[in-house]
């Protein structure tokens, strides 16, 4: 069926990125337009006493400078966080900050100005006068007693405990166990790095009195719910968010930031059009950043490997005010992940939420899956070593069989679908999994640290049932929409609820609509990412825009498909159910009598003329869909790498890397290579290289690019992807997230050969990022300590 | 960031002694030192002009001296702070007399928030050492003035102006290059250094000859 579906199409946008012609927020010119720079704070902790913003008032140029006081005072409200289990301590988050800075970058004033040059300028003679306090950093160490308090009213800095599983049959399980694994592990914070930084636009106009936004996000409907209810008090009917082409958002750009508040509230307080763009250096100190857990973690296994029970307890830092989406990550995409592709009969996960004076962190490119995949597979890794088990072998015996599914886990989920022992088969085949233990083992004894590692996750992706999200805390139901409009001549204009900011939407939903109507790609155009163009839709984040946003893109042709049956029937002087709609040519005919036929440029104008309808039938051609998955999707995966180390150095090189994904029914393959390919880079980007670190007073020691590693194309040899396809069974598409997949593999893969790598040297576990340092280090006590091992 | 070391001057503790509280001369001899006034008893107010990388700017702050005991040593509080961020120490000089020469000791503990941490961070230990060894050895061009029968303050008057931005980058360079020779001490290192600064140095010149060019093509281009 179909014309492009499963076909590798080039993406139809990339002609107007690569010519520079995209369109970006930091693009918009207005008439009479100003710029916004906010002043930030250089503390990460300190009261503020005062704000004299007059030498900065006085710089020609300057309209205004406005204080966090202002904003109060000008109805600005408190940033709210859309995820809150019962008991969470939500404190609020100023737009700018009142009374205290809370972290380095929080904005305190900000200038407009008439250029931005000046905007900078006046910056520096606004003079703040500040009472420094102690800060705290650690997601742990901020628990302790005495610890400086971010915020009042939130004691030992808790914000939320969640718990999920059977405790006392997870305590027994490894009291019960032959063997466990017990070990401490860090999942180090990250910085998201978009390649375009944040920024915000906005248009204030005093006759309609309507807002216009534009602004870097994944989810502009979201963004208006909240500054309509909470931020910025213009009602919805009269606020316009528009998400133009957005330059790469990884999660960070779903999150309300502050300057979607700032920039439009300075619109209307000075009446002119106004803009804010990040500077690189604000991207560092202020998107909301990744990861940053401190687990400890037990797994109980009997003698012949089988896992028997599961016992996690982390400490999630949540930074200093709680993001928009912030305490689900370390939750509900967290513990329910602990089962990965194994059979493990008890599990108990508990995550304490805790504030620190660093930059709020919430869901970055695999949200709480990967921390989960790598608490998981470091454990197994480290049973296998101290078992003398082949780590393959272990997870072999200890996979749910293909004959299981639907599968319940111990931790909330119920996975679809899916055929782990095959997916194993075919990574071991792509791999040569023996033959590169046997290269393994002769280079060894050529005294090379040659490592080969392995990890197998699996992903709860496309979020989700509503029903399912409010009742673990959510704020919204998570469906999605999608609208299919006709014009008469035939053409197709489809608005979707989905954004698109580098995932190809505009060629793989083109690809979904053109086939399910069977008309040409070419008269199918994507539209998304202007509220007031598309109905309410939620966004892209967490994988979810094929199997969400497309589902309703699917529903919304099927209805089409029926109204021009039931209109074909009318004009050919048949029944409806006699037609049959051929979705190759788009042409409806009476069943066994394709020559009488009614093509679908004909059908669109009859309902344009609609002057011969059938009774009932409404003019026009248009429907909309609003689609509510029934499950997750549960895309899985399992990634082979081989290293080398470097004995003199540490440097690790990656010499062969090999993916193999069931990320379902494919609809674009060049798209999901792309997707996958660069899922890994950035998985290994966290294995290898990147570490946001805050020193203990709380500064950001890596701001730049300098000190901040990025992936770079010279670390990595050619990926070799394959696919292992179990369609999902719940969507219309049968297709399950492959947005995230590479990422979650791709650190724990990696992390995984470079220890087997060092094995031999007795070193059993080093905290990422795995940097030459670290490694040189860790090899250096190791040789000190026991003569190197081999 | 952590700072300590010694530095020894050819002069007798009570010379060093009344120096080290005489604001117009320390002013004199540290680098980027703009202005530095003395406000109350033992409490300064200075301007300090930094460059640490790419970040520049002005400083402004207050030097406090407490826990005198002349003429062996002082606690130093500075606190100061400007649009590149702020710094915060303390620390302890100690002046320990050797024969008719003088050792001076120094420790402190410096913090530094702002863009001054986030961008310059990397470059700020070998920053902070540069200023504190040209800082020294422009207090021991001062010293042996006045071994020499100058009058101090006639000798600050006459002192070089603070250094250019390229003295001090190879201040730092020196800094660096010295440290590196203090851990290995070797030969073939030193020679290393001394190629790669010749060729750092060069490449500099270079730079800067190619850059006035261009400025100049580009006045001229515009008076057009």
């Amino acid at each position: 069926m179909g014309n492009y579906m499963g076909k590798s199409m080039k993406r139809v946008e990339d002609p107007r990125f690569i010519q520079g012609r995209g369109r970006y927020v930091a693009n918009l010119t207005m008439p009479g337009m100003v710029h916004v720079a906010v002043k930030r704070s250089p503390h990460a902790h300190a009261q503020i006493n005062s704000i004299d913003t007059a030498a900065a008032a006085a710089l020609p140029g300057v309209l205004a400078v406005y204080t966090g006081q202002h904003l109060l005072d000008g109805g600005a409200g408190s940033l709210p966080c859309g995820f809150t289990p019962p008991g969470t301590k939500t404190p609020p988050h100023h737009p700018l900050a009142v009374d205290k800075v809370r972290h380095v970058g929080d904005g305190v004033a900000v200038v407009v100005a008439e250029d931005a040059y000046i905007a900078h300028d006046a910056l520096d003679l606004i003079e703040v006068n500040y009472t420094p306090l102690s800060a705290v950093v650690d997601a742990k160490a901020t628990m302790a007693e005495g610890a400086p308090l971010v915020h009042d009213d939130v004691p030992q800095n808790l914000s939320f405990h969640w718990p999920l599983g059977d405790k006392d049959a997870a305590n027994q399980a490894v009291a019960d166990a032959d063997h466990v694994v017990e070990m401490e592990l860090l999942n180090q914070r990250l910085i998201p790095n978009a390649m375009e930084p944040r920024a915000c636009a906005a248009q204030w106009d005093a006759f309609m009195e309507t807002m216009t936004v534009w602004t870097t996000s994944q989810n502009p409907h979201t963004i208006r719910l909240l500054l309509g209810a909470f931020t910025l008090g213009i009602p919805e009917h009269k606020l316009r968010v528009i998400s133009p082409d957005v330059g790469g958002g990884f999660g960070s750009k779903i999150f309300h930031y502050p300057e979607e508040v700032i920039v439009p509230w300075v619109a209307r307080a000075v009446n002119r059009p106004a803009k804010w763009v990040a500077t690189r250096s604000e991207s560092f100190m202020t998107d909301a950043h990744g990861r940053d857990h401190v687990t400890h973690a037990k797994l109980a296994l009997k003698k012949d490997g089988t896992i028997t029970g599961l016992y996690v307890t982390t400490w999630a830092n949540m930074g200093a005010y709680l993001s928009t989406f912030a305490p689900l990550i370390p939750t509900a995409l967290y513990i329910t992940l602990l089962s990965g592709l194994y059979k493990i009969p008890a599990i108990y996960g508990e995550t304490y939420g805790t504030m620190t004076n660093t930059v709020p962190v919430d869901a970055y490119r695999g949200a709480g899956r990967p921390e989960a995949s790598y608490v998981l597979e470091r454990l197994l890794d480290i049973a296998a070593q101290e078992m003398k088990m082949d780590p393959v072998a272990l997870r072999r015996k200890n996979l749910i069989p293909a004959d299981e599914f639907p599968y319940q886990t111990p931790v909330a989920l119920q996975y679809d679908s899916g055929n782990y022992p095959a997916l194993f088969d075919k990574i071991e085949h792509l791999a040569d999994y023996n033959g590169l233990r046997q290269e393994q083992e002769k280079a060894r004894k050529d005294g090379r640290l040659v490592g080969v590692g392995f990890s197998s996750c699996i992903e709860a992706s496309g979020p989700a049932p509503s029903a399912v999200a409010v009742g673990l805390g959510a704020a919204i139901g998570l469906y999605e929409s999608g609208v299919i409009r006709v014009h008469p001549t035939g053409k197709v204009t489809v608005l979707t609820g989905s954004h698109s900011h580098g995932q190809g939407h505009e060629t793989t939903f083109a690809q979904i609509v053109a086939d399910e109507l069977g008309v040409p790609m070419e008269d199918v155009e994507i539209i998304h990412g202007d509220t007031e163009r598309t109905p309410y839709g939620v966004g892209t984040y967490g994988s979810r825009s094929a199997a969400i946003g497309g589902s309703a893109l699917v529903k919304s042709a099927e209805k089409i498909r029926y109204k021009l049956k039931v209109l074909a029937a009318h004009l050919l002087e048949a029944a409806p159910d006699d037609m049959v709609y051929d979705q190759v040519s788009g042409k409806v005919h009476v069943k066994g009598a394709p020559d009488r036929a009614k093509a679908f440029g004909e059908l669109a104008f009859a309902l344009t003329t609609a002057d011969n309808l059938p009774p009932g039938m409404e003019a026009g051609l248009e429907e909309t869909s609003f689609y509510d998955p029934a499950n997750f999707t549960f895309p899985n995966s399992a990634h082979i790498a081989q290293v080398e180390i470097d004995r003199d150095t540490g440097e690790v090189t990656i010499q062969k890397y090999m993916a193999v994904d069931d990320v379902g029914k494919v609809i674009n393959p060049l798209i999901v290579e792309g997707q996958i390919v660069g899922g890994i880079a950035q998985g290994v980007g966290q294995a290898l290289w990147e570490y946001g670190v805050y020193d203990e007073n709380g500064q950001l020691l890596t701001g730049t690019m300098m000190d901040y590693a990025m992936p770079r194309a010279d670390g990595f040899p050619t990926i070799k992807v394959d696919r292992n396809e179990t369609p999902s069974p719940h969507n219309p598409l049968g297709v399950k997230g492959a947005g995230e997949m590479g990422t979650i593999a791709g650190t724990t893969t990696i992390v995984s050969a470079v220890m087997d790598a060092l094995a031999p040297l007795g070193i059993k576990h080093i905290d990422m990022p795995l940097t030459a340092e670290r490694i040189y280090g860790a090899m250096a006590t190791a040789v000190a300590s026991n003569g190197g091992g081999d | 960031m952590k700072i300590n070391g010694s530095h020894p001057f050819a002069a007798p503790q009570d010379v060093i002694w009344p120096m080290l509280l005489d604001p117009h001369i320390l002013a004199n001899v540290m680098p980027g030192c703009e202005t530095l006034e003395q406000v109350a008893e033992h409490e300064y107010q200075g301007l300090l002009k930094i460059k640490v990388g790419p970040v520049q700017g002005n400083f402004n702050g207050t030097v406090v001296l407490s826990d005198i005991q002349a003429p062996e040593g002082y606690t130093i509080a500075v606190d100061g702070k400007g649009a590149p961020g702020f710094v915060k120490g303390h620390g302890r000089l100690r002046l320990e007399p050797h024969g008719d020469n003088t050792i001076l000791h120094y420790e402190g503990d410096a913090q530094v928030g702002g863009r001054l941490a986030s961008v310059g961070q990397r470059l700020l230990d070998s920053s902070a050492n540069a200023i504190i060894r040209q800082s020294l050895e422009g207090l021991e061009a001062q010293v042996a003035g006045r071994m020499n029968g100058g009058d101090a303050m006639a000798v600050a008057a006459t002192a070089p102006p603070p250094p250019s931005q390229t003295e001090f980058a190879l201040g730092v360079a020196k800094h660096m290059v010295e440290e590196m020779l203090a851990e290995e001490n070797q030969e073939d290192l030193i020679r290393k250094a001394l190629i790669a600064g010749g060729i750092l140095l060069a490449l500099y010149l270079l730079v800067e000859w190619f850059a006035g060019r261009i400025a100049a093509k580009t006045a001229r281009r515009i008076r057009k």
